[in-house]
C-alpha cells in the first residue's frame, strides 16, 4: 500500500522535477545542427538582420523553439491525464473526442483553400485548426450528453465516429486536392514544430496555464469521481460540473496546443501513464508531475528531430513514437506489479 | 485563508506576465523592408529557382541550397540547408544570407518565417512558363543582372521558335502525360506540362479538369485515343531501362489504346520536364523529337 500524498512531499516532487525541467531547456537550447558559441550570443544582434548569426539562432530559433516544446508538451500529457481519469479508460488520449480530426480539417482547408491571412503572426492554419478542435468537441459533447445522460460510454463513441467522419472527409479531400497541398497538410498532420513569434508563444503559454491552473485546482474532485461517480456524489461533488469543466479545459488546450503545433501523437498517452506508474493516480500530482514531464518528453523529442539527420528534420512524432514506445514498455514491465493502471 | 503576502504576490506575477505580452505585442516583429544594395547572399530552397539563379551568372553568390538542388552541378555542391518543406532554420541563418528565394507554394511558410524574422525572401509563383519569366525578370530585378536575363530570354525564345518551326504543320498527336502509374495521375490542361506538350506540337489527351493533375480511370485512358504515353521516370534506384519496361509491361494489358499497338510509351529523364527552369526548351525538344521523330531525323544534317 502506497502512502498518502503529503503537500510536503508533493511539493519536493514538484519542485525538483521544475529544476529538472529548467536544466532541460537550458541544455536543448545550446545544441542544434549549428555550433554556435555563448559569447557570440551575448554580444546581442547586429545592426543588420544576419551580422550575427549565432545571436539570431539562438534568440530567434532555439528559444522559441524549446518554448513551444515546453507549452506544447505540458498541454498534451496534462490534457492526456486528464481523459484517461475523468473516461475511466487507459486508451484515452487528448484527441479522443474529436480533437485530432477536427483540428486536421479545419487546417487542410485552410491549405486547400490557400487563406493566406491570420493574425498576430498566427498563421490561418492555426486558427482553423484550433475553431475544428473545438467545434468537433463540442459536436461531440452534445450528442455524447444527449445519447448518453451522463454515461460515458456514449460520449467516447460519439468520439470515435465523430474522429472516423471528420478523418473520411479529410481523405476525401486529400483524394481532390491539388498534390502539393496534400503534402503540406500531411506534413502539417504529423506534428509541425517552429519557431512561432514570441507574442505567439506568450498567447499560447498564457491560454495553456490558464487552463492548467484551473484543472489542478478540480484535481480533488477528480479524485472522487474517479473512484465512481455514486462515491463522488456521496462526497457531495457535483459531478455534472466537474465533468464539463475538465472536458471543456482539456479540450480547449488540447486545442491551443495544436493550433500552434499539428498533431504530435503519444506524448498525451503515454506521459500520464509513465508517470502514474511511477508516482501513483493521484490526481493532485498526477496533472502537475504530467505536466513537467511532458513538456521535458517532448523538449527532448524534439531536440533530437531537429539534430538527428541534420541538415534533414524529422517529424517529432515520429521520435516521441520511437524513443517514447519502448521507455513506456519497459516502464510497464517495471512498475504495474507495484501498482494498477487506473487504481481500480 | 490566504495570506495577503499570497495575493499581493500572485497579482504582481500576472501583472509582469501581462506587461511581458505587452513588450512582446509592441516589438513584434513586421515584414522586413526591402533593402536597396543588391544582394550578395543567396540561399535558393527550390531547385527550378535555383536553376534560374545559375542561368542568370549569380552562382558565385550562392551560399546554399536545399536537398533538392542538383543542377547545375556547382549548386549541388553548396552547403545543404534541408528540404524547402522542413527546413534546417539554423543552418539557413547560419549562412547569413541577404536573399532566400523559394517557389511560392502552401507546401512551406519558410519564406514567410525568414520574412517575420527580418531576412529579404523572394516568393516566386512558379505554375506556368509565364511565371517563370516573371521570376527571372524578378530575380534579374533584384540583383541587378539585367543584361544576363535579356541574353537568357533571347536564347530562351530562340530554342522554343526552332522547335515551333520545326513541327509546326504537322498533325497533333494526343499525348498523355503520366505523373504517377499506380494509381493513374495525369497532367491536366491546367499544367506547365501541358504548355510543353504543346510546344512539342502535341495535344493533351485528356480534356480540362478541376484538378491540375487529376487522378484517371483506364476507361478514360481508353476513351480518350491516347496516341502517345510520355512518363517522366521516378527519381530514386530503380534504373531508366527498369522503369521502361516496367511501363511497357503495365500498359499491354490494353492494347486497344493505339500508343500501346505502336508502341510509343516512353519514360524520359525528368529533369528537363518536371521541373519549370531554364532547361525547358531542351524538355521541349526531347518531347518532339519523341512525338515527331521523322521531322528531327529528317533535318538532322542540316541544322548541325
Amino acid at each position: 500500500m502506497r502512502e498518502l500524498l503529503t503537500k510536503k512531499q508533493l511539493l519536493t516532487n514538484m519542485a525538483v522535477a521544475s529544476v529538472v525541467l529548467l536544466c532541460a531547456m537550458l541544455a536543448c537550447s545550446l545544441i542544434g545542427s549549428q555550433q554556435i558559441s555563448v559569447l557570440n550570443v551575448l554580444k546581442g544582434p547586429g545592426v543588420t538582420a544576419g551580422a550575427n548569426p549565432d545571436y539570431e539562432i539562438f534568440v530567434r530559433i532555439r528559444v522559441p523553439r524549446v518554448c513551444l516544446a515546453v507549452i506544447v508538451g505540458a498541454a498534451l500529457a496534462c490534457a492526456g491525464a486528464v481523459f484517461q481519469g475523468m473516461l475511466r479508460n487507459p486508451l484515452a488520449d487528448p484527441y479522443i473526442l474529436g480533437v485530432s480530426s477536427g483540428a486536421g480539417l479545419g487546417a487542410m482547408i485552410a491549405i486547400v483553400l490557400g487563406i493566406g491571412a491570420g493574425f498576430l503572426g498566427l498563421s490561418s492554419q492555426s486558427v482553423l485548426a484550433f475553431c475544428g478542435a473545438m467545434g468537433s468537441v463540442w459536436l461531440v459533447w452534445l450528442v455524447g450528453r444527449f445519447a448518453g445522460m451522463g454515461q460515458i460510454t456514449p460520449l467516447l463513441l460519439a468520439g470515435v465516429v465523430v474522429n472516423a467522419f471528420l478523418s473520411a472527409i479529410i481523405m476525401f479531400i486529400t483524394a481532390v486536392a491539388r498534390s502539393q497541398d496534400v503534402l503540406a497538410s500531411v506534413l502539417w498532420l504529423m506534428g509541425n514544430m517552429t519557431e512561432q513569434s514570441a507574442i505567439v508563444l506568450w498567447l499560447g503559454a498564457t491560454l495553456i496555464a490558464a487552463g492548467i491552473i484551473l484543472l489542478v485546482r478540480l484535481t480533488p474532485q477528480m479524485n472522487a469521481i474517479s473512484f465512481g461517480e455514486e462515491e463522488a456524489i456521496a462526497l457531495g461533488v457535483n459531478t455534472r460540473r466537474v465533468r464539463f469543466l475538465t472536458f471543456v479545459v482539456s479540450a480547449f488546450i488540447t486545442a491551443v496546443a495544436v493550433s500552434l503545433s499539428g498533431l504530435i501523437g503519444f506524448v498525451g498517452l503515454i506521459v500520464p501513464h509513465a508517470v502514474r506508474l511511477v508516482f501513483g493516480p493521484d490526481h493532485r500530482q498526477l496533472l502537475p508531475m504530467s505536466c513537467v514531464v511532458g513538456a521535458v518528453f517532448l523538449l527532448i523529442a524534439d531536440t533530437i528531430a531537429r539534430v538527428i539527420v541534420a541538415p534533414a528534420q524529422l517529424p517529432v512524432g515520429v521520435v516521441t513514437a520511437i524513443a517514447g514506445g519502448p521507455f513506456f514498455l519497459f516502464l510497464l514491465c517495471r512498475y504495474t506489479r507495484k501498482v494498477s493502471l487506473l487504481n481500480k | 485563508m490566504r495570506k495577503p503576502l499570497t495575493s499581493l504576490l500572485i497579482i504582481a506575477l500576472l501583472a509582469a506576465w501581462g506587461s511581458l505580452g505587452w513588450v512582446l505585442y509592441i516589438h513584434s516583429p513586421s515584414k522586413a523592408a526591402a533593402s536597396d544594395t543588391q544582394p550578395q547572399r543567396i540561399v535558393s530552397l527550390t531547385p527550378d529557382v535555383t536553376e534560374i539563379i545559375y542561368a542568370l551568372g549569380l552562382g558565385d553568390k550562392v551560399v546554399g541550397v536545399s536537398t533538392y538542388c542538383d543542377y547545375p552541378p556547382e549548386a549541388a555542391a553548396e552547403p545543404n540547408v534541408g528540404t524547402y518543406w522542413e527546413p534546417d532554420m539554423e543552418a539557413i541563418v547560419s549562412r547569413r544570407p541577404d536573399l532566400i528565394t523559394g517557389e511560392r507554394s502552401s507546401k512551406s511558410d519558410v519564406l514567410q518565417r525568414l520574412s517575420r524574422m527580418g531576412y529579404q525572401t523572394a516568393s516566386l509563383k512558379m505554375d506556368s512558363i509565364a511565371d517563370m519569366m516573371a521570376a527571372i525578370d524578378t530575380l534579374a530585378h533584384l540583383t541587378g543582372h539585367m543584361q544576363q536575363r535579356a541574353e537568357l530570354d533571347r536564347s530562351f525564345a530562340l530554342k522554343l521558335a526552332a522547335v515551333s518551326d520545326t513541327v509546326s504543320g504537322r498533325p497533333r498527336p494526343k499525348v498523355l502525360w503520366v505523373v504517377q502509374s499506380e494509381p493513374l495521375r495525369v497532367a491536366g490542361r491546367n499544367t506547365f506540362v501541358n504548355e510543353i506538350i504543346e510546344l512539342a506540337g502535341g495535344q493533351n489527351a485528356i480534356g480540362p479538369t478541376t484538378m491540375a493533375y487529376p487522378p484517371l480511370g483506364i476507361e478514360q485512358v481508353l476513351g480518350a485515343g491516347v496516341d502517345v504515353i510520355i512518363q517522366p521516370a521516378m527519381a530514386g534506384a530503380v534504373p531508366l531501362e527498369q522503369q521502361q519496361s516496367n511501363a511497357d509491361r503495365l500498359w499491354q494489358k490494353w492494347p486497344a489504346i493505339p500508343a500501346v499497338r505502336t508502341g510509343s510509351i516512353y519514360v524520359v529523364p525528368p529533369d528537363t520536364v518536371s521541373r519549370l527552369g531554364p532547361r525547358l526548351p531542351m524538355g521541349v525538344e526531347m518531347v518532339a523529337r519523341l512525338l515527331h521523330p521523322r521531322c528531327f531525323t529528317d533535318d538532322e544534317g542540316s541544322s548541325e
